[in-house]
């Protein structure tokens, strides 16, 4: 286990969520980590903000996902919050803007304190992603408390 | 001394993440006299003629494509320097980028 993984928590693992498309999907994360207090009141606007700007969405080997972070001033708490939705979701592929379907979406929660270690896990993160073993097992996992487990045992 | 500049959103995510994948990259092949420095895309375009090699991981604007024109920078797409996922060829066109402006000079 690295220093890292102590960013995942057991509370910002979220799975079968519902939503409605991109924007539905933010809001109701959003809700969740200004719950904890680890996000400002401009963190969703901020969002979608940079998301329509710059979006996340990347297509790795074996998974469509989507990193979908805001500027740090919007954070209070360094965070990853892993979210997996019942349908796909429609965002835009980060550099070229070209549609994904994404069902994985890993929320980042930057600040400047802790940017390194984020770095790092963000990483280690793309490491995994072109494992294969990795995201078939990941992909399969469907309690949160298995998820934990399975995601802080491999970083 | 050759300078790459990574621009992203915001500059502090993905274009970090790219930096470090680029420098463990140059240093894995003993490669020196090439510096690697994150930018976030507000900044870029004011310091983009200062760089030899742009990596983006946000689409280009037109006024950073016309810069990257005028002052001859090749620019790389970053986000496959993010995911790795194309293997051995992942660093083809950043090497490309440079050997281009090892042979012009």
């Amino acid at each position: 286990m690295s220093n890292y993984s102590e960013l995942f928590d057991k509370d910002l693992i979220f799975l079968q969520v519902e939503a409605n498309d991109r924007n539905d999907l933010y809001q109701k994360v959003a809700d969740k980590l200004a719950e904890q207090g680890l996000v400002k009141e401009s963190f969703l606007p901020a969002l979608i903000k940079r998301e329509d700007e710059f979006p996340t969405g990347v297509i790795t080997q074996y998974l469509p996902i989507v990193l979908p972070h805001a500027n740090p001033e919007n954070v209070n708490q360094p965070f990853i919050a892993v979210v997996q939705t019942q349908n796909e979701i429609r965002v835009q592929q980060m550099g070229t803007n070209e549609d994904e379907l994404a069902r994985n979406f890993f929320f980042l929660g930057i600040v400047k304190e802790t940017q390194d270690l984020q770095v790092k896990l963000l990483q280690r993160f793309m490491q995994l992603m072109n494992n294969q073993e990795f995201v078939m097992d990941f992909k399969k996992i469907d309690k949160p408390a298995d998820m934990y487990d399975y995601l802080i045992n491999n970083f | 001394m050759l300078k790459i500049v990574v621009a992203c959103g915001s500059g502090v995510a993905t274009s970090e993440t790219v930096v470090g994948s680029i420098k463990s990259f140059l240093e894995e092949h003993s490669v020196s006299g090439v510096e690697v420095e994150a930018t976030d895309f507000k900044q870029l375009a004011s310091v983009l003629a200062n760089y030899d090699v742009y990596v983006w991981l946000a689409k280009p604007t037109p006024e950073i494509q016309e810069i990257c024109d005028e002052e001859g920078i090749p620019d790389v797409n970053g986000v496959d320097l993010l995911t790795g996922a194309k293997g051995d060829q992942t660093y083809l066109d950043l090497v490309n980028a440079l050997m281009s402006l090892k042979n012009a000079s």
